[in-house]
């Protein structure tokens, strides 16, 4: 394997080697090589991320409909959009959505993963009940969840038999944004389980044998030693959690329809909404690049803050 | 593997993905190059693709010469696909409508008023409120081949049952509603609604107010199609003879409502009668949608045939038209497929079959019947109704106010 070798030898020598003409070409071949394993992850990069996030910031400067020709709008679209309480309804529901949904999430699963990770029988099993939701089609899980917190639903009945009166889950505006969220958080938490379960199992046993020997309780454990250890794992949980949750769509689609009202009315929905039944793809790219903007600074925040909780020593 | 293998083997990869891509683009340009017509429809099933075969082998009868292939996606993803399907070089010549679409359609169609008077195609003989629904921007884009005037089905059992005379060609809102009140108990309600602004058009249409100003315009916030939206709700928030719907619940969730005996009421489509009558186990009664009058006033929903504004066989597009909605087509189609045909002399194939009375209740009903005519942002404006009806419903907020908020919203 003549690449692998000249790979090794660039990498191994390139600091003391000095710059005679052999090693030039050496390290121009070793560019096109690089540059050839690059291409297909790059390609795929440009073609699927970078153009389409051009092609979609070109198009929300026009009105662009399905058919016909397009008319350049300018920054019409942003203003438009800026002046649409429907969109910050769908903004402050997303968000709202966001970060009930992802803190939940976490607590949920850390508190599973936690649970799991004691001497429990069984545990593989549970681990895969866990884990199911999260491979079922979310569509077929929504209209399961639809099908048991209708007015005469399986809930209702439960809780009627305990002489408890049901409501309207998702009619009433004031339960079904968080029937949405119960019903994302148990399609998801499964995999936040594996995840924060592979940071706990990564933890050396000396370490938590030492601070039991040092005399803590299963409390200042988990709050001194576990978190501070896990606390990679929990970064990329919220970070990726975090970015789903921003992208919310199936769930108000099939459980509410983004209703009663614009209760549950989500931002990905309004976009596609705009985009493929009112046919106005400009306005929904506008919608796009602002969901884009604010996933980025959402997620920046959460990187700049990173430093400050998350620990890589081991 | 050397360098000089891997760029060989990226190369021909490419090349490879390059020459697929180029072999799978698009159909073959049944338009533009003789040979059948394409038919640009929705097919959601095999029963669908049935529909429309039966359609052409129909029409063949009528025009041996006739041939016409169909292609198309599911009826809930027409309406996007259609118009990015038209967007491209080799579109399909004919391509089907409904009326409520075809404002939102307009651009794609080709207007047939030169193709009718040339072709001496007698339009008199055709449903009036169709060939209005199908007219957009005062030329016609389709000929109908349906105009189902929308009903009431009732449980004629649990009338007859409670001792209430069975509704026919007349029924007053007032009498609709003390039937419904009279047929509701603690655990049972009468009727079953649905979100959305389909029904309600109708309910508005038979009290005789509209969704449309003079011009065509979209006017929600006019007086009389508030009241009659508001009288709607109040049927739920008020006199209490349905449930408040989920904004989800599709209109699947009303009909099994009806059919299980779980409602005696549902205002439907005529197109449910032979589906209705198969499930329900019980007498299947229809009568007309409730007016404040009693006197019929329908609104018609109904789909069409139309040539693309793209087709270059226009001539040979129109006379497929003309054999694909021949009164023998249709008369045969009401007969296997149970659509109510837009041609009245066809009706009587409609009736086949049906419970007493049926025929006379759609006949009274197009006697009288405006087109569900609609603007080119309709379907904002049933998206938005799905979403706030929930709320009419459970009388949290007025009709006014949803109204208000979706004509605010679509902007006019």
């Amino acid at each position: 394997m003549e690449v692998m070798t000249g790979t090794r030898t660039a990498a191994a020598g390139a600091p003391s080697a000095p710059a005679t003409p052999r090693s030039g070409r050496r390290r121009r071949a070793d560019g096109r090589v690089a540059a050839l394993f690059l291409a297909p992850g790059l390609i795929g990069f440009v073609l699927f991320i970078v153009v389409p996030l051009g092609g979609s910031a070109v198009i929300s400067l026009y009105e662009w409909p399905l058919f016909g020709s397009p008319a350049f709008v300018g920054l019409d679209n942003y203003a438009k959009l800026f002046g649409d309480p429907a969109f910050f309804t769908a903004l402050t529901n997303t968000l709202i959505f966001a970060f009930v949904y992802t803190a939940l999430n976490l607590v949920l699963a850390l508190a599973i993963a936690l649970w799991l990770g004691t001497r429990l029988k069984g545990a593989g099993i549970w681990r895969v009940v866990f884990f199911l939701p999260v491979i079922t089609p979310m569509v077929a899980n929504a209209l399961v969840w639809r099908l048991m917190l209708s007015d005469d639903g399986a809930l209702n009945s439960a809780l009627g038999t305990v002489g408890i009166e049901g409501q309207s889950w998702l009619s009433d505006s004031r339960f079904a944004l968080a029937a949405v969220i119960a019903m994302s958080v148990w399609q998801s938490f499964g995999y936040n389980v594996v995840v924060i379960t592979a940071g706990l199992t990564s933890i050396p046993k000396e370490i938590l044998e030492a601070s039991r020997i040092d005399g803590t309780n299963p409390w200042q454990r988990l709050r001194h030693t576990i978190l501070p250890m896990i606390s990679p794992s929990l970064f990329f949980a919220s970070t990726m959690t975090m970015i789903g949750a921003f992208q919310v769509f199936v769930q108000a689609q099939v459980l509410t329809q983004g209703g009663p009202g614009e209760s549950t009315n989500t931002l990905v929905l309004y976009l596609y909404r705009n985009g493929f039944s009112f046919d106005r793809l400009g306005y929904a790219s506008a919608i796009a690049w602002m969901l884009f903007v604010v996933v980025m600074l959402v997620t920046a925040v959460q990187f700049a803050g990173q430093r400050r909780w998350v620990n890589y020593d081991k | 593997m050397t360098v000089r293998h891997l760029t060989t083997t990226v190369a021909a990869v490419t090349g490879l993905a390059v020459a697929l891509t180029a072999c799978g683009g698009g159909d073959d340009n049944t338009s533009t190059t003789g040979g059948p017509l394409a038919l640009y429809t929705w097919v959601s099933s095999q029963s669908d693709r049935e529909q429309w075969e039966s359609f052409i082998a129909e029409a063949q009868k009528e025009d041996p010469d006739l041939e016409i292939t169909v292609e198309g996606p599911s009826f809930a993803d027409y309406w996007t696909k259609v118009k990015t399907r038209f967007s491209g070089d080799d579109a399909p010549c004919l391509l089907t409508t409904q009326a409520a679409r075809a404002q939102e359609l307009g651009s794609l169609l080709m207007p047939l008023d030169d193709l009718v008077e040339e072709h001496d195609f007698d339009l008199s003989e055709v449903d009036e409120s169709m060939l209005e629904g199908m007219t957009v921007d005062g030329s016609l884009r389709a000929i109908p081949y349906d105009a189902e005037p929308v009903v009431l089905f009732y449980n004629a059992d649990a009338f007859a049952a409670a001792g209430l005379t069975p509704p026919t060609t007349e029924y007053t809102r007032e009498q609709f509603v003390a039937d419904a009140t009279a047929l509701t108990t603690d655990d049972h309600k009468a009727l079953a609604v649905t979100p959305g602004m389909f029904i309600p058009a109708a309910w508005a249409t038979a009290g005789d107010a509209s969704w449309l100003n003079g011009d065509g315009e979209l006017d929600l916030t006019n007086g009389d199609f508030v009241d009659e939206i508001q009288s709607y709700f109040d049927l739920v928030a008020v006199d209490g003879v349905a449930n408040a719907p989920n904004a989800a619940d599709a209109s699947d969730v009303s009909q099994q409502a009806f059919t299980s005996g779980q409602v005696d009421m549902l205002i439907e489509g005529p197109w449910m009668y032979g589906t209705f009558d198969e499930a329900a186990d019980f007498t299947l009664g229809v009568t007309i949608v409730p007016s404040p009058s009693g006197q019929p006033h329908g609104m018609t929903a109904g789909s069409g045939f139309g040539i693309a504004a793209t087709c270059d066989r226009p001539d040979e597009a129109f006379e497929a038209i003309v054999a694909l909605t021949s009164t023998g087509v249709q008369e045969s189609l009401a007969a296997s497929r149970g659509i109510v045909p837009a041609r009245a002399e066809a009706l009587p194939a409609w009736a086949e079959g049906k419970g007493a009375g049926a025929a006379d209740v759609v006949s009274a009903l197009l006697s009288n019947a405006t087109a569900q005519v609609t603007t080119t942002t309709w379907n904002q404006v049933e998206t938005l109704m799905t979403q706030y009806s929930v709320e009419g419903f459970r009388g949290e907020r007025s009709a006014e106010e949803i109204m208000q908020t979706i004509q605010d919203s679509v902007g006019g």
